[in-house]
């Protein structure tokens, strides 16, 4: 049963994922299978720009196609390690309204200590666009043996959000809560299933926000809201890489509020990139 | 929906320590995503003869408590020796348990699975057995799908599920795809698009059930990459709910 609310998915990605079968490749069949699951906006990205060299490229490969609909927000893929990041911001600004860009440092191998991350950070902060970091794309215990990327450290993150307190950042990927992290300590997590009355027990950064769609334990969005505030939770889908339908129902099975359900499917969303689901 | 979830886990292994406000979110959460029914699992690969009889005694109790949604299985430690697991295995059956688990303490493909695999046979139960292939993070004693497959070929008449679909991966299910006394649950990480439908073109829809993994995992997205999946309804049917209720011979 889909959602009767708009949703708009903050994390779906655009093209061919080099390590199985992620159909479908194209930006329309992807509006189409996302619309079909009650989507009713997407912020995607290139899915090239994981293991390209230069994620630019794969920008330049997809964001043409995703500009063209109104169904999705463009979103680019940046290394701010390469010396020309910047050139690649500004044309992806310019050419299709760029409203977040995304960074992989697990993938392009780098710390959020660089200091072209902090370049892109101000820069992001000045233009208010918002800036994605990615912890995590896949389950590390089943990665091809040949590219094993370990989960990026969310403290990392948290850490960047707080030297960088005009810019927005939304972390992409944050799962298990088993994962040790200063944000979410064993102590809390072992509360959860214990404590209805939590609230808010993760000390979030103020300009920080959690997508979902890797968010997996026991009641995976009830137990989000006992962590952080309901206005910084995303739904975003992970798809063509995961089945869409899978966090729909995340959400909207979960016993929280429709309040609650609606922030995180539409207004966050809204209100952080600027456009309505 | 009616959704049966084959593969739920509990953690009530001291009769005088019930965990209530667990076991009802068990129920609240599963109804709430239209689960009805779930196959309730313990562990106890290291457990003692007296303390697995207290694990499984804890979940009999669960059953009796609503045997409606709790079908129970029990855990039987290969450790034990023939007789003990004989022995717990029939007085188990004989209280309404339905079926075994074994999990990543105990290799599948190891001899001393024997009178587990016999006594499955016998009282006409399946194994629900552990499996994942892995990059990292490896349990010790750890069964893939090859595991499974060895006891599968060497106790044919045994019926075994094979847990973690995702976990097993592509390999897993060619690893058993010609052994039809073998099923797979659609357990295992997250919800990887295409490998349901990977797993109905190799096994064929019938050996194919919905589990969760609860509560490590959600029902809510677990069921989702079931009904998410580019499958036919009656195919949808078959993974929720039909393949496990003739599996486990439930009248539904």
């Amino acid at each position: 049963m889909k959602p009767n609310v708009p949703m708009f998915d903050v994390n779906c990605g655009c093209g061919v994922w080099p390590f199985r079968p992620t159909p479908p490749a194209d930006a329309a069949s992807l509006q189409a299978m996302l619309r079909a699951e009650g989507v009713t906006r997407a912020c995607a990205y290139p899915l090239e720009a994981y293991l390209w060299p230069d994620p630019q490229e794969a920008n330049e490969l997809r964001l043409p196609q995703l500009a063209r609909s109104s169904f999705f927000v463009p979103s680019a893929v940046l290394n701010p390690t390469m010396p020309a990041w910047s050139k690649g911001y500004l044309r992806c600004r310019e050419k299709w309204g760029v409203r977040m860009v995304r960074i992989m440092p697990n993938y392009h191998l780098y710390e959020l200590t660089h200091p072209g991350v902090d370049a892109l950070a101000r820069q992001a902060a000045a233009d208010r666009v918002v800036l994605g970091v990615l912890v995590r794309a896949e389950d590390k215990r089943m990665q091809n043996p040949i590219a094993k990327v370990p989960p990026f450290p969310i403290d990392d993150v948290v850490a960047l959000a707080r030297r960088h307190p005009r810019l927005r950042v939304v972390v992409f990927g944050f799962g298990r809560l088993w994962d040790r992290c200063e944000l979410v300590p064993p102590a809390m997590v072992n509360q959860l299933q214990l404590r209805p009355d939590l609230e808010k027990g993760a000390d979030l950064p103020e300009n920080m926000w959690i997508e979902l769609s890797f968010f997996e334990h026991e009641s995976s969005f009830a137990n989000a809201l006992k962590l952080f505030p309901a206005e910084r939770l995303l739904f975003g889908t992970n798809a063509p890489l995961f089945y869409p339908r899978a966090n729909v129902l995340k959400i909207e099975n979960s016993e929280a509020s429709k309040r609650a359900k609606t922030a995180a499917f539409r207004t966050n969303a809204e209100k952080l990139l600027g456009v309505k689901a | 929906m009616n959704a049966i979830d084959i593969h739920v886990h509990h953690r009530w292994t001291k009769l005088g320590e019930r965990p209530d406000y667990q076991l009802e979110r068990t129920r609240e959460l599963a109804r709430q995503s239209g689960v009805d029914t779930v196959l309730l699992l313990t562990g106890g690969s290291h457990a003692t003869p007296e303390q697995l009889r207290e694990h499984n005694d804890c979940t009999l109790r669960l059953m009796e408590s609503d045997p409606d949604f709790f079908l129970p299985a029990m855990y039987l430690c290969a450790q034990h020796g023939a007789r003990v697991i004989k022995d717990e295995a029939r007085r188990c059956v004989e209280a309404g348990m339905v079926a075994i688990k074994q999990s990543s303490g105990q290799l599948a493909s190891d001899a001393n699975m024997k009178p587990i695999a016999e006594a499955a046979a016998e009282l006409e139960i399946p194994i629900l057995f552990h499996a994942w292939y892995k990059t990292v993070e490896l349990f010790e004693g750890e069964s893939n799908g090859a595991d499974v497959a060895a006891l599968a070929r060497r106790h044919p008449d045994t019926r075994i599920i094979m847990a973690h679909l995702t976990g097993v991966g592509r390999r897993g299910v060619q690893d058993v795809e010609d052994l039809p006394n073998v099923y797979v649950d659609t357990s295992g990480g997250w919800y990887d698009s295409e490998m349901v439908e990977y797993a109905v073109r190799h096994m064929g829809v019938d050996r194919v059930l919905y589990g969760s993994d609860y509560p490590g995992r959600d029902y809510a997205p677990q069921v989702g990459r079931v009904t998410g999946a580019k499958l036919s309804k009656r195919d949808k049917e078959k993974i929720l709910w039909r393949n496990a209720a003739a599996l486990l011979k439930l009248d539904k």
